[in-house]
């Protein structure tokens, strides 16, 4: 099992975006506050943590530059879930899968949120 | 395996071995002439014979069975004619009042219930003495005498009772007089001679009129003539002596005794309609049951009378119980018509109500729009596209606000930032709302099954929202239930939150989240700290209803669109169709309108004049409506009318 540590270490640098570790903890952990302290002025990367309406978290490392569908695809392909029927959130917002982080001005460490689509009409 | 009970009786008379079909001998009867002691027995030897094929069944069931024994012996002790006889030799000693009412009944209806003791008295007794016997004579009964349940039906067919077979009859009249004889004899020193004679005699009668059709013939019959004239008199003596006994014999132990008479009494009862052809085709002179009938009706009403007056009772009970609950269902009937008026009443109120605020008709352009839009073919194009929200209808997505249909979040968000936006553009005529999306309330509470404020601190600072949340005056939070659409409202200004739901549920526990939420919103905020505790928390139910399965979203949008605006929520289900169309439109053209404050429905307002509903005080010009084609233009001056 990797560590959020380990794969900012191990394979950062050489891939765009790349899967992090599966974390239960909801809880923003310290290190990733450092981790953004450390990495911002190096590189273009930063690490974004998916996080599911069952509280599971997904970290992903990503470029700046890149657009968020390669993150929402890895993500639906990771969940193992059609991309169609998740909508990710930033703060509320709806993403874009054109959209960047860097357009976002998305932090290291930020959270988006993967909200599975939602109907209703009817109350038994 | 046979069995034999051996009767003994001092003359010869008829004995009757009944052979049963089971190979097992019942009854091998035999006379002994009785010493004193055996008085009893002779008897009851007598009466077996006299009882005749009708008993044989019940003597074979109570040979069987000790209790029956012991219920025929009660009966016999107490019986009217039998008790004369105790076991012991000695006088009767029958209750007075119970005897007495035994006597009363005719004694022709006891007749058989009495055999059918007597036999069984007899089949015990022999059974206890089984060598008493020394002088015995049989006569085995005839091949006819198989075993015969009802005891009756082939009962013509003995030789003794069959008119064919007059000889044997003669046969054993010569019998029964040989014993009347040897009794009379007995008459002066034996305590109740009579008794014995009448037994005999009464033998004799049942035995030929056992069949009333073959008692008449038996009348005829010189032989059972004169039985019979023995009988009647050995009857009036024992009537007389029975009368004699009752008035003399009052003994302390008589209270079981009349216990089990009345039980007796009864038994003969339920034998009544059996005896009474018997009865009525012997024709017995009245004076022979006069001096019987003396005496008063007994004092103690038998049981099944007490029975029937308790059933009686319980029926008068039953009609009042009835009754009552017809009364009732009556007015639950009346209730419930009252109930139906009202809600038919509700209803009717509740649908005038839109009519007088009613709404802007699409235009034929628009229709087709509409139409286009939902029923197009490629159902992956993208209809509508939303810049500032990111959000992106595809002819799918909007095929959810077809009649019917259940509204998806995306639906939703988008008319919620159109709702905004709306807001944005004319700030002076709506009131400063911010509208949530689906999920905010997700994150907030009900994901985590948990307050959490921290999953949505960073929603809704001022540098993305371009405002102070608590600036507002109503915050809209749809509130997705799983499968249902709600609506709660914050209303900052009047501190109150309310839960809007179509279908009149509450949760109390959303509210108190969001309330709680707007404390740690303007905490983390930096605003003044805003007391949530004296806040009104309000699930009201007087708003317009959902009565379909399916419309709960496109109320709760229209529930923020009203209140947004501030106005009442004025529409109902009916409206529903055209909210939709009217939403479709709205999200395609990505602009909310406001309902024109004029607009009226045409075909709304026209289907009212048409209904001639009293509401609109502009029924004079109905006629000209009606005729003539209706369109918007004309719509201003409805308006105006009725203005």
């Amino acid at each position: 099992m990797f560590t959020q540590k380990d794969c900012v270490s191990a394979v950062g640098q050489q891939l765009d975006m790349d899967f992090g570790s599966v974390n239960n903890n909801t809880q923003n952990t310290p290190t990733s506050q450092q981790g953004e302290d450390e990495k911002k002025p190096l590189d273009q990367h930063l690490s974004l943590k998916v996080k599911g309406q069952d509280g599971n978290e997904v970290f992903f490392r990503i470029k700046r530059s890149t657009q968020l569908r390669k993150l929402m695809n890895a993500y639906c392909e990771r969940q193992s879930v059609d991309p169609n029927s998740i909508a990710f959130l930033f703060d509320g917002r709806r993403l874009r899968a054109e959209q960047t982080p860097a357009e976002l001005e998305m932090e290291e460490g930020d959270e988006i949120d993967a909200m599975l689509h939602q109907t209703g009409g009817f109350s038994p | 395996m046979r069995f034999e009970l051996p009767l003994h009786f001092e003359c010869d008379y008829p004995i009757r071995t009944i052979p049963l079909k089971s190979n097992v001998l019942c009854g091998g009867f035999e006379r002994v002439l009785p010493n004193a002691k055996q008085r009893s027995e002779s008897y009851s030897g007598i009466a077996v014979v006299k009882m005749g094929l009708r008993a044989r069944l019940d003597a074979m069931e109570s040979h069987s069975t000790a209790q029956h024994w012991k219920r025929q012996r009660c009966f016999r002790a107490t019986s009217g004619l039998a008790s004369l006889c105790s076991p012991d030799g000695s006088l009767a000693h029958a209750p007075a009042d119970g005897y007495r009412s035994i006597l009363e009944n005719n004694y022709y209806k006891q007749k058989e219930s009495l055999s059918q003791f007597v036999s069984s008295s007899v089949v015990r007794r022999s059974a206890l003495n089984p060598n008493i016997g020394s002088n015995k004579s049989r006569f085995p009964l005839d091949e006819a005498s198989t075993f015969d349940p009802l005891g009756i039906v082939h009962f013509g067919s003995h030789p003794y009772d069959a008119p064919a077979s007059v000889s044997a009859r003669e046969h054993h009249l010569q019998d029964f007089q040989l014993h009347n004889d040897s009794t009379s004899s007995r008459m002066q020193r034996q305590p109740f001679p009579s008794s014995e004679k009448y037994s005999a005699a009464e033998t004799l009668v049942d035995m030929h009129g056992s069949d009333p059709a073959d008692v008449r013939s038996s009348l005829n019959d010189v032989s059972a003539a004169e039985a019979l004239v023995d009988m009647h008199a050995a009857s009036s003596q024992h009537a007389m002596k029975a009368a004699t006994t009752c008035s003399i014999s009052r003994e302390p132990s008589t209270h079981s005794g009349s216990l089990r008479m009345q039980q007796v009494h009864r038994e003969t009862m339920s034998r009544e309609t059996l005896c009474q052809a018997f009865e009525t085709s012997l024709t017995l002179p009245k004076t022979v049951s006069a001096p019987i009938s003396v005496g008063g009706i007994p004092k103690q009403e038998p049981l099944y009378k007490q029975l029937l007056e308790k059933r009686h009772a319980d029926d008068a009970r039953f009609k009042e119980l009835k009754s009552k609950i017809e009364v009732e269902e009556a007015l639950l009937e009346s209730l419930r018509r009252t109930k139906q008026a009202l809600f038919e009443c509700k209803k009717k109120e509740s649908i005038q109500l839109p009519t007088s605020a009613a709404f802007t008709p699409l235009s034929e352009e628009e229709e087709e729009e509409v139409c286009q839009a939902l029923n197009g073919s490629n159902r992956h194009e993208v209809l509508v596209q939303h810049e500032a929200s990111n959000i992106d209808l595809s002819r799918a997505t909007l095929q959810c606000l077809k009649p019917g249909a259940w509204l998806n979040d995306e639906v939703i968000n988008l008319y919620m930032e159109l709702l905004k936006e709306r807001e944005c553009r004319e700030q002076k005529l709506y009131l400063k709302c911010h509208f949530f999306n689906t999920f905010f309330f997700n994150k907030l509470y009900k994901d985590a099954r948990s307050y959490d404020y921290k999953a949505v601190r960073r929603w809704t600072t001022q540098r993305k929202l371009g405002y102070s949340l608590l600036e507002c005056d109503k915050i809209f939070v749809p509130i997705h239930k799983d499968i249902h659409w709600c609506l709660a409202v914050i209303n900052l200004r009047e501190k109150k939150l309310q839960y809007l739901d179509s279908l009149k549920g509450q949760d109390l526990n959303a509210l108190q989240a969001l309330a709680r939420y707007i404390r740690d919103e303007a905490k983390d905020k930096g605003a003044e700290v805003v007391d949530i505790s004296s806040w009104e928390l309000d699930c009201p139910k007087d708003i317009p209803e959902q009565m379909n399965g399916c419309d709960c979203g496109m109320f709760m949008i229209k529930y923020a669109d009203f209140l947004s605006r501030g106005e009442e929520l004025k529409f109902t289900q009916e409206n529903m169709e055209y909210f939709r169309k009217r939403t479709v439109l709205e999200l395609l053209q990505l602009k909310v309108v406001k309902l024109m404050e004029g607009g009226v429905s045409t075909r709304m307002l026209l289907t009212e004049v048409l209904c001639g509903h009293e509401t609109l005080s502009f029924n004079g010009i109905s006629e000209s409506l009606t005729s003539a084609r209706v369109d918007s233009t004309i719509s201003p001056f409805i308006w105006a009318l009725r203005l």
